[in-house]
């Protein structure tokens, strides 16, 4: 009877212990493959399997939580920022400065998000600048500043938060960009210094 | 003692490594179905501007304007007829009821203007596609997504115009 007690004891340990720890490495490892799979350039990162059928569960789970309804990499290439050139995690308490050049594809766009995956309310509902609506200088690159404050030229507006991230959507890639995801050239993402 | 140690540890781990596996499983089925659950079955939904007001699904892009279907063949296959711009970024997307993207199709792609979509199950045919592009989703239910471009705001009022042209019926198309 004692013996038995014990066993349904454990059993009852095994089954709220073995689920924490089934749920929690899930998780973890949600982030853990992205991780691993994603592809690096500069600030940026993008997983080529997104969105795709043959995604690996990792992946597709981690898709469906923050980009539900991703196309797949043969219509649109994502790269994700989260960080700034320096690797240090983007504060919407500083202003950076996103510097670059034309992307090779149809339509490119770069929009700001909040830690929520939605978009950061303002009062211009601006929310991204694209290839069509940029400012660009004179030797066709761009600045983009992303502030609380207003800034002139092509402001982003990152609202009161201090947590934000960016998503560079290139549709219809062209092969230079879908053949070199790791080494195309992409903006910079640079930490105004003192500010 | 060390029995009863050893017996919960080869237990927990047994259970670890199922939930695990199953939590990975069930988390893409469980969102999409959360966001499928908030429109009614095989109706084309016609979104406005992108805005930060848009929540229904993470990270939208707000230079796009959305249509959306929460498809269920269940009944029979769904036609999907649209008016496809020109010059314009547009595109149709299908989901599977894990998330996959299992098929797209952009304006530079389409065969025949408008263009329709034929959307069935496996082993379900229709005796008569016509011009529609047949397409078969891995399951019955899962989401159509359209996507239009809106290159500035002047362009909103003739992609109002296109996204009002689309539709989408039960059946198979008419002979």
């Amino acid at each position: 009877m004692k013996k038995t007690g014990e066993f349904v004891m454990a059993g009852l340990v095994a089954l709220v212990l073995g689920s924490v720890i089934g749920v929690a490495t899930a998780i973890w490892g949600c982030d853990l493959a992205m991780g691993a799979t994603s592809i690096r350039n500069g600030a940026w990162e993008t997983n080529l399997t997104v969105g795709s059928v043959g995604t690996d569960p990792y992946t597709r789970a981690t898709t469906a939580i923050h980009f539900l309804l991703a196309l797949n990499q043969s219509e649109t290439l994502y790269y994700g920022a989260y960080r700034d050139d320096d690797g240090n995690l983007l504060n919407g308490k500083y202003t950076y400065r996103i510097e670059g050049g034309p992307l090779d594809a149809r339509w490119w766009s770069i929009t700001a998000y909040g830690a929520d995956d939605f978009l950061i309310p303002n009062d211009l509902d601006r929310y991204s600048y694209n290839m069509g609506n940029l400012a660009y200088g004179p030797d066709g690159r761009y600045v983009i500043y992303l502030s609380q404050e207003p800034h002139e030229g092509n402001w982003l507006p990152l609202g009161g938060l201090r947590s934000f991230s960016l998503t560079l959507r290139l549709y219809n890639p062209k092969s230079s960009v879908r053949d070199n995801p790791a080494g195309v050239q992409l903006p910079h993402i640079v930490k105004e210094a003192g500010k | 003692m060390k029995k009863w140690i050893i017996w919960t540890a080869v237990a927990t781990l047994a259970v670890a490594v199922i939930v695990h596996i199953v939590t990975l499983a069930v988390i893409p089925n469980l969102i999409m179905q959360a966001a499928m659950s908030k429109m009614p079955a095989n109706v084309l939904l016609k979104g406005s501007k992108t805005t930060a007001e848009s929540r229904s699904v993470v990270r939208p892009c707000p230079d796009l304007v959305y249509s959306i279907v929460s498809y269920d063949l269940s009944q029979g296959p769904l036609l999907f007829r649209a008016q496809v711009p020109v010059d314009n970024y547009w595109s149709v997307a299908a989901y599977a009821a894990n998330s996959d993207n299992f098929f797209a199709l952009n304006d530079t792609q389409v065969k025949s203007n408008p263009v329709e979509i034929l959307l069935v199950i496996k082993d379900v045919s229709c005796p008569d596609t016509g011009k529609a592009l047949v397409v078969v989703a891995p399951g019955e239910k899962g989401l159509l997504l359209v996507r239009h471009l809106l290159v500035s705001d002047d362009k909103l009022e003739a992609l109002v115009e296109i996204q009002r042209q689309a539709s989408v019926s039960m059946g198979c198309p008419s002979p």
